[in-house]
């Protein structure tokens, strides 16, 4: 080979080089804002053929659960070591999250846990509310010490992630919240007495939070509704202040609590101070428990239900 | 360069004369069609596994066509027809080119008969294909380049058998990715990464790729196809033919 002709190689060897270089470092960080789930992935990734692989496997898998009777304590580690190397392989596989954490969830809770945990960690998985909020179920039915603060955790994101929320991941993140209370300090150094007590005090915070994130949803992620299904929060809490007045009527800690409900969901509500019973324009007594209540809505001349601006009977403004 | 597309337009000749190519071209893509018989094997997912398949053969169409290099190039070698070609006003140079740009239009062929065959039954059993599915085929006619490039470093560096076992190798391990991505101008210049036109995750979950990302990937397959292939011809300048 001539001098030239060798040093022209070397030359262009060298640019080449630094051309490809550069670029494979700017293109591997574009990869990773473009390809989001690839870090999740098995690098042992020969020839690119991990999605190919978990599909073959998926279908072998299908095939080994329909050659056993029931998922138990021998069989339960060779379904998640199945399910395992299928989503290393593609850990976009919703599907097989799904249905392995479900076949899972009675005879390894944890380790169903474990692979629904990867799946809230995929990006490219973020609309899929399902998966968290099945965490969170298992969490709280299947644990054997059931974890109520990790089945929040996994209830709140099924919320975030599907806007506006369905009715039950919403009551399912209320119902852990509660139980997560449950003989513990609240706020204001409330002890939480019993589970309708937790409900409401989980209830006035849920609350709360839907008010914010109504004024502004970048708060919770999004809109988040103020009731479930057809019934509303604060009837919810209203029927639970109610029962909790007549159950504990001198009980410091529920007492704390309701004036907490009347200070920041009812302010301003015509609701009997002594049974939480709403009363109507023109009532003086509650007509649930007899009590005094502060009237509205009546002529402060003589004494007639006023309609609009004026009085009906004596014209009074 | 008449030089270099002689060579390179006898490359490709010689393997779309044979008939055997369209016969195994359409084996893949009734082999792609029979996917969608696996709707109850697979729950359902005979869609994604289609599209998989698809870019699955279509990977494996665009390595052996690469690969085919190694098997060519020591073959003319040995059998005295590199040599015959040489003795003419050809520089070896011109003659690995000639041998590179044919397998790339092969290749390019190849995989387009099976993207289009691909695209005719996926239209014909579910909807219209994705633009991803398209991009994704895309990226795997572009990772012809540099397999290619590979391919010819090994078929002059090593004898037939070992080359084509080493450019194996080298291909199937540069889709795992490399740890050296810290090292600039090693990890992509001299140690391929073929991971970055790696887009079929993307493909079938229906995630459009950026052009931008696509051209910048079709750019670093040319030049480090160019870095392989000098390599090569340094190599091959000084090895005695026969």
């Amino acid at each position: 080979m001539k001098k030239k002709t060798l040093l022209t190689h070397l030359i262009v060897i060298v640019v080449s080089i630094i051309v490809a270089g550069g670029l494979a470092s700017d293109l591997a960080k574009k990869q990773g804002k473009i390809c989001v789930s690839k870090g999740m992935e098995d690098s042992k990734n020969f020839l690119g053929l991990n999605r190919f692989a978990a599909d073959v496997q998926w279908m072998l898998f299908i095939q080994y659960c329909g050659s056993i009777n029931t998922v138990n304590a021998e069989n339960a580690p060779i379904i998640y070591e199945k399910l395992d190397s299928i989503l290393r392989k593609n850990p976009d596989f919703e599907q097989a999250y799904e249905m392995g954490a479900l076949m899972l969830s009675v005879e390894a809770p944890k380790k169903a846990i474990d692979i629904l945990s990867r799946a809230c960690e995929n990006p490219r998985l973020s609309r899929s509310w399902k998966l968290p909020f099945l965490a969170g179920f298992i969490s709280s039915h299947h644990m054997k010490e059931k974890d109520y603060a990790q089945a929040e955790r996994f209830f709140k994101m099924a919320c975030d992630m599907s806007s506006p929320p369905e009715p039950y991941v919403l009551s399912a993140l209320i119902r852990a919240k509660s139980k997560k209370l449950l003989a513990k300090t609240w706020k204001n150094g409330i002890t939480v007495v019993d589970e309708k007590h937790a409900m409401l005090c989980s209830l006035i915070e849920y609350y709360s939070f839907s008010q914010k994130s109504y004024e502004n949803p970048s708060v919770g992620g999004g809109v988040y509704p103020a009731g479930f299904g057809k019934v509303t929060i604060p009837e919810r809490m209203l029927s639970l202040a109610q029962d909790l007045q007549t159950q504990y009527p001198s009980d410091q800690n529920i007492r704390k609590t309701l004036d907490k409900v009347k200070e920041d969901v009812f302010k301003g509500a015509h609701i009997c101070d002594k049974c939480f019973t709403p009363y109507l324009a023109g009532e003086k007594f509650c007509s649930h428990c007899s009590s005094q209540v502060d009237p509205f809505g009546m002529c402060l001349k003589c004494g007639a239900l006023k309609r609009g601006k004026f009085c009906g009977s004596c014209g009074a403004e | 360069m008449t030089e270099i597309m002689a060579i390179a337009s006898s490359t490709w000749r010689r393997t779309f004369r044979m008939k055997s190519v369209y016969f195994l071209v359409f084996c893949v893509i009734v082999l792609i069609a029979s996917a969608y018989n696996y709707d109850v094997l697979s729950i359902g997912r005979n869609k994604e596994l289609m599209m998989n398949v698809s870019l699955f053969l279509n990977t494996i169409a665009a390595v052996i066509v690469a690969i085919s290099l190694t098997f060519e190039i020591p073959k003319e070698l040995s059998s005295g027809v590199a040599s015959t070609l040489l003795s003419k006003p050809l520089g070896r140079t011109q003659y690995l080119i000639g041998k590179l740009i044919g397998t790339i239009i092969t290749g390019l062929v190849i995989t387009g008969f099976i993207t289009v065959g691909f695209m005719f039954v996926f239209n014909m059993f579910f909807e219209k294909v994705p633009v991803s599915m398209l991009q994704g085929h895309l990226m795997v006619m572009a990772s012809l380049i540099p397999m290619s490039a590979i391919a010819l470093f090994f078929s002059v560096l090593l004898p037939e058998s070992v080359a084509t076992i080493a450019a194996t190798l080298a291909i199937a391990f540069s889709f795992m990715g490399t740890k050296l991505h810290n090292i600039k101008y090693v990890y992509g210049g001299i140690i391929p990464d073929l991971n970055l036109l790696d887009v079929r995750a993307e493909a079938v979950w229906g995630t459009n790729v950026d052009e931008m990302y696509m051209l910048m990937a079709l750019v670093w397959g040319i030049a480090f196809s160019v870095f392989a292939s000098s390599v090569a011809s340094v190599v091959f300048g000084y090895k005695d033919l026969k």
